[in-house]
């Protein structure tokens, strides 16, 4: 047999196949009927020797580590009313209470940070589209002493600007600003409504799970 | 009568079997008795995945009956639990540590070449040479099925157990999931996790999991 040959995921698959399909002899089916007093002496055997016996911790090792990796909260089993829970299922249960509590934790932050991170941009954004006195000042198209009441100071000097008119905003630009400006002001209270319904959420549904 | 409660304890009766587990406890060998006999079939099933001969099959069988007395004896099983789950999962690692002792001992993991035809004692017995057999393919087959076997007691215990039965034992992800109690998911998890121990270990040392996109396919 070739030593370096490559063994695909698919050829597992298929020895597993093979060996699924083989059938037990009959006889090895039937097993032993006189199996007890065998079965007896094994166990005195076991248990004399059960000092050096690792077996149950392994058992139990691989149920605690297992389930920590994988299991979810509400599929553990309560133990039965007149038995005391296990170390098993005292380990699993802090163990999902700790995930669940960090859970919470990091929920709260990234929704805090979230909060933070609308309310900064938006204000700057909305303030750095206001401060913009190309966009928000029609550029000297009024006339100096033409409308009572003018007051010249108002006037801007375009003589430094090229192309004046470009900066103009049309109407459809315009209006994408007045949407952008709109939601950068809405935008931060939303998030926070937003995350405050979320905390209410969080803590509610903290609480009904305590009480279950 | 007997038949009766043979039944209800396969099923799953609860009453019954906490009753038999309580009196296990106490010593009853007939309470042991009438408890274990409805999964002898299962336990020799999964020891048979594990082995496939004789002689460590009964040795299995045994090992692992004495191991689910002495866990009734412990507490380790709890009533709320499947008794069945917790037989299986026994015989299981029970069979893995054999075959990690045997790994240790050097021993080796026989079986017939066809994986039914043993005689009484486990042996290979002597057939006629027929033509139409390709021997060397046989031989192949046989060798990396005992080399499956093998790392079947290599791979972490969940996978293995998962593997045996969901691939070989032909039980439903849903069914074995209900059993250990985890999400379905997690049994798929662990069998794909399982199948790419076995693939690794059943390589040369050199292997790694690109090989298998490279040449896995091209088989």
């Amino acid at each position: 047999m070739d030593d370096n040959r490559i063994v695909s995921e698919d050829d597992v698959r298929e020895l597993l196949s093979i060996i699924a399909n083989e059938e037990i002899p009959e006889d090895i089916k039937n097993g032993n009927p006189d199996y007890l007093d065998k079965v007896v002496k094994r166990k005195a055997e076991l248990d004399a020797n059960a000092e050096n016996d690792t077996f149950w911790d392994d058992f139990q090792r691989n149920d605690n580590e297992e389930e920590a990796k994988d299991v979810r909260v509400d599929s553990i089993r309560e133990p039965a009313a007149d038995k005391q829970p296990s170390e098993s299922y005292n380990n699993i249960t802090e163990i999902n209470q700790g995930r669940k509590n960090n859970r919470r934790i990091w929920t709260s932050v990234i929704s805090i940070a979230a909060t933070f991170v609308f309310l900064i941009g938006g204000t700057l954004l909305t303030r750095g589209s206001l401060d913009d006195p190309n966009v928000h000042k029609p550029a000297a198209t009024v006339e100096p002493g033409g409308t009572p009441g003018f007051d010249e100071s108002d006037i801007v000097d375009t003589s430094d600007v090229k192309n004046p008119g470009q900066n103009q905003p049309d109407s459809f630009a315009s209006f994408m600003q007045d949407m952008w400006k709109f939601i950068c002001r809405v935008a931060p209270y939303i998030g926070g409504a937003a995350v405050i319904a979320l905390i209410a959420g969080l803590l509610i549904a903290g609480k009904k799970k305590q009480q279950q | 009568m007997d038949e009766l409660i043979t039944k209800r304890i396969a099923k799953g009766d609860k009453d019954i079997i906490e009753r038999l587990v309580r009196k296990v406890a106490e010593g009853d060998r007939n309470a042991f008795d009438q408890l274990i006999t409805p999964f002898r079939g299962l336990i020799r099933s999964i020891a048979w995945d594990y082995f496939h001969n004789r002689e460590d099959v009964e040795d299995c069988e045994n090992e692992a009956m004495a191991r689910v007395w002495q866990g009734l004896d412990r507490n380790m099983f709890r009533y709320n639990d499947s008794f069945k789950a917790f037989v299986s999962k026994v015989t299981a690692n029970t069979a893995i540590n054999m075959l990690r002792m045997k790994k240790r001992q050097g021993a080796d993991i026989t079986e017939s070449l066809d994986g039914k035809t043993m005689d009484k004692d486990g042996e290979i017995p002597f057939e006629a040479e027929d033509p139409s057999v390709n021997v060397e393919e046989i031989i192949e087959k046989k060798t990396r099925k005992e080399e499956l076997r093998r790392a079947l007691g290599e791979i972490p215990p969940d996978q293995s157990y998962a593997i045996v039965l969901t691939q070989l034992e032909g039980k439903s992800y849903a069914e074995v999931a209900h059993m250990e109690e985890v999400a379905e998911g997690t049994i798929k998890s662990r069998v794909n996790r399982g199948i790419k121990s076995l693939t690794r270990l059943l390589n040369p040392p050199n292997y790694s999991d690109d090989n298998e996109t490279r040449s896995g396919k091209s088989k």
